[in-house]
């Protein structure tokens, strides 16, 4: 595998084909046959109850399940016609594949440094070139205008919104394909969330965005499609706007409108 | 009603164990420095800094340089072994069966009596491998007695920088080798730093381990293979002794400064971290 196989033209419909995807964590089993298409340059809503493996989905994708050593899963996960499974460089996919984690954390480094420093390790030296693609990063993840001032400072003393949108850059800086999002809004305000979600719509332009949330209301608002995991299982799938406003399963319409039935509600306890 | 009342109650007598616990410890430490301080100030005369020591003048000067080469050629050994060691453990070892027998025998070696050290150099580095009473002996029995502390603390350093950034690195597909390098050693380097202080302040306030393995001559060693004594087997020795005079609480003195300045410093090192 080569770098042309990362930056060529992507020509393929769908980003990832997932098919009969299966996870367990040592015996318990967390994702059950799963079998879904993420459509490229759209914003595909992950939603779902706490612990119904919607992280443990999206840590699949780019074979962050590898790290977890009780953790193992079946089926097939095509990334742009490559079966993941067979990639041989794993971080190659990791940098296609970029994640933004749940609550920022950024390297313990200059604002600067915290896209440079990746950007080295993967093998960009020239200082030009490094500062011309932090810089062009920064910009799109929004955040350049409130720490170009600032960009020798701690990267941890910045507010968390700007922390998140630099982890973003993060992620932008290794030239991604896909974004995967996990639970994005959950240590922000309304204010922040907002914000996120038109950068979303920017960055559509460009990349696939895969998110997870437990937002409702945020997946109707910034999601193309959207799909229901409860219990590990797919519930429905669909764009947004059939989905919210004539779902198809019943389980769904109760979903969406806070009547959660017994099975979901002790979804989250059956996890260990 | 009642209920509060009980709350109150039990705050009260709270406080007032605590404060005991506080006069407590202040008691204690006000009777051991602030005595030997007391008792060992007037006794400070130019002979106890001079160059060699005699019967006369009990100078404390050979074992202070003696403490310093030990310290020096311990660390020289340990710091590194230990934090390579505890890197290892923290994240390079990834079978869980290994990991767990390394980490039980460094928790039954950091627990051991330095006593049993001591005999145990005495028996292998003294008497088996022929190397006599030297500093090298008791450098050696040092290494072994001061590295399950290095280990552990690098290990609990590198540990929890891990924990913060393995994810995030391993999602950018960045090598472990640079994560390494740019992150993980920068951050972890000052609490190990503090953890290499304070076991410099643990060898040279040792002196059970060296009493058989680096002797007991009162001279500025002369290559690794003299013997020497340090501060604590110094004191030792003058109270052992029953010297007249309190030349013995001025060492004291000495060594309480010592040991009390690299605590200290350690500790002054870890909270600056804390304020970042």
């Amino acid at each position: 595998m080569n770098d042309e196989w990362i930056y060529r033209e992507k020509d393929t419909l769908h980003v990832f084909d997932v098919r009969c995807l299966s996870l367990w964590y040592g015996n318990v089993q967390v994702l059950h046959e799963l079998s879904l298409s993420f459509i490229r340059g759209h914003v595909t809503a992950v939603i779902g109850p706490s612990g119904c493996g919607k992280t443990s989905f999206l840590k699949v994708l780019n074979r962050m399940t590898d790290l977890e050593k009780r953790c193992r899963w079946e089926g097939t996960v095509i990334y742009d016609n490559m079966d993941i499974s067979r990639i041989q460089d794993v971080n190659c996919l990791r940098r296609a594949v970029g994640m933004i984690p749940q609550i920022p954390n950024p390297f313990p480094l200059s604002v600067y440094e915290n896209l440079a420093f990746p950007l080295r390790a993967c093998g960009v030296e020239v200082r030009q070139t490094v500062d011309e693609q932090v810089e062009s990063a920064l910009r799109r993840a929004d955040v350049w205008e409130e720490v170009k001032d600032c960009l020798t400072m701690d990267a941890r003393k910045l507010s968390a919104g700007q922390q998140q949108r630099l982890c973003i850059a993060r992620a932008l800086v290794m030239k991604p394909d896909v974004l995967l999002f996990d639970e994005p809004a959950s240590a922000m305000d309304p204010v922040a969330m907002m914000r996120l979600e038109d950068l979303f719509q920017e960055l559509k332009k460009m990349y696939s965005l895969i998110v997870v949330t437990h937002n409702m209301q945020q997946a109707a608002r910034c999601a193309d499609e959207t799909a229901l995991l409860v219990q590990g299982r797919l519930v429905e799938y669909g764009t947004s706007d059939d989905f919210f406003s004539m779902p198809k399963k019943r389980e769904t319409e109760n979903y969406i409108t806070g009547r959660f039935s017994q099975e979901v509600r002790s979804g989250g306890k059956d996890k260990i | 009603m009642e209920n509060r009342r009980s709350i109150d109650t039990r705050c009260r007598v709270l406080r007032v164990f605590s404060l005991l616990a506080a006069a407590a410890v202040m008691i204690a430490f006000l009777t051991t420095a602030g005595g030997i301080f007391v008792k060992g100030i007037p006794e400070f005369t130019s002979g106890l800094f001079s160059y060699i020591y005699t019967e006369r003048n009990f100078s404390l000067f050979p074992s202070l340089i003696g403490t310093f080469y030990m310290t020096a050629g311990v660390l020289l050994i340990a710091a590194p072994l230990g934090g390579i060691t505890g890197l290892w453990l923290s994240g390079f070892s990834l079978e869980d069966r290994t990991y767990r027998i390394i980490s039980t025998l460094i928790d039954c070696l950091n627990g051991m009596p330095s006593i049993l050290y001591g005999l145990y150099g005495f028996l292998f580095f003294v008497v088996f491998m022929g190397i006599g009473y030297s500093l090298l002996s008791g450098i050696l029995v040092l290494i072994i007695l001061i590295l399950p502390m290095i280990i552990r603390i690098s290990e609990k350093a590198f540990r929890s920088v891990f924990c913060m950034y393995r994810e995030t690195g391993e999602a950018l597909g960045i090598s472990r080798v640079s994560m390494l390098r740019h992150v993980v050693v920068p951050q972890a380097f000052p609490d190990i730093t503090a953890g290499i202080i304070l076991s410099a302040a643990r060898i040279s306030g040792s002196a059970a381990a060296l009493l058989y393995t680096s002797g007991t001559v009162a001279q500025i060693p002369g290559s690794l293979m003299d013997s020497g004594r340090t501060l604590a087997v110094h004191v030792y020795l003058l109270s052992s002794e029953d010297t007249e005079g309190g030349s013995v609480y001025a060492a004291m003195v000495i060594l309480v400064l010592i040991t009390g300045i690299l605590n200290e410093l350690a500790f002054y090192i870890i909270g600056r971290r804390k304020h970042e």
